[in-house]
């Protein structure tokens, strides 16, 4: 359903000129080739993982509070263990405890060489 | 027909057949496009050639002349090889900032008046059921 969706959407954007897609997904990085598969062509691609420690990903608090921030935060435990061994290998782990949104964003532009 | 990108670190590998340290070469995508019998250039032939050319661990650059885009079988797919697309995944734990960081990226991007999308893939298929889900199949909803 997402692929499809997305196909829809960058085929949209590709219409009008655009080449150039942030995606971000949980397990976007695990699912890479399907989603390529969707955007289609022979893009360049880079995928990143970003990572925290449970300590930060407390601290930061979960902005997306529901019904169940525990459970949320199980959840999001349990997406870091099976992110980091089903990640394939080539893909970027980026750290972000202790690190502000502005570097990281410059680092991943830099790394794009999207200056 | 390359992406004309000249940075590439170590770190931006491509998930199949991308090797920095290759060796390039050059294709005449004219040619080798009205290389097969018929009236029209076909792109699976430049295509068929790149990939023969990526297994034996070179890399393609494919020129061609200014004609084929208006001549080829395939202009949708040749439009995109001609302005090759770029994609950046981010992927990570619920709460570590993906999203933050991709409006910042947009942010900084715009500034710098560089033409990009972001799309949030969580939020393509935030529906119940599921598509394929038990509650899907055994259609449980009302």
């Amino acid at each position: 359903m997402a692929e499809k969706t997305l196909a829809l959407i960058w085929r949209n954007y590709l219409d009008v000129g655009y080449r150039k897609l942030i995606y971000t997904k949980t397990n976007s990085v695990c699912s890479v080739e399907e989603l390529v598969a969707a955007i289609g062509g022979r893009p360049r691609v880079v995928a990143v993982l970003l990572g925290a420690t449970d300590h930060t990903i407390r601290k930061r608090h979960l902005r997306e509070i529901g019904s169940a921030p525990e459970e949320q935060f199980a959840r999001s435990r349990r997406a870091a263990l099976r992110l980091e061994k089903e990640a394939a290998e080539w893909v970027v782990g980026v750290s972000t405890d202790a690190r502000t949104v502005v570097s990281i964003a410059e680092e991943l532009i830099e790394l794009m060489g999207w200056r | 027909m390359s992406t004309g990108s000249e940075k590439q670190s170590g770190e931006t590998t491509e998930p199949a057949g991308g090797d920095a340290s290759a060796a390039l070469v050059l294709v005449d995508g004219s040619n080798v496009a009205h290389s097969s019998e018929g009236e029209q250039p076909e792109l699976a032939n430049i295509v068929a050639v790149c990939d023969k050319l990526r297994e034996e661990g070179y890399e393609p650059v494919v020129v061609v002349d200014a004609a084929l885009r208006h001549q080829i079988d395939d202009r949708v797919g040749y439009e995109r090889m001609v302005d090759a697309t770029e994609v950046l995944f981010i992927g990570g734990r619920s709460g570590v900032g993906k999203s933050s960081v991709a409006f910042e990226m947009s942010r900084r991007l715009a500034t710098a008046r560089s033409r990009h999308a972001v799309t949030e893939g969580g939020n393509l298929d935030m529906a119940y059921p599921r598509r394929g889900s038990t509650a899907w199949r055994r259609r449980l909803w009302r």
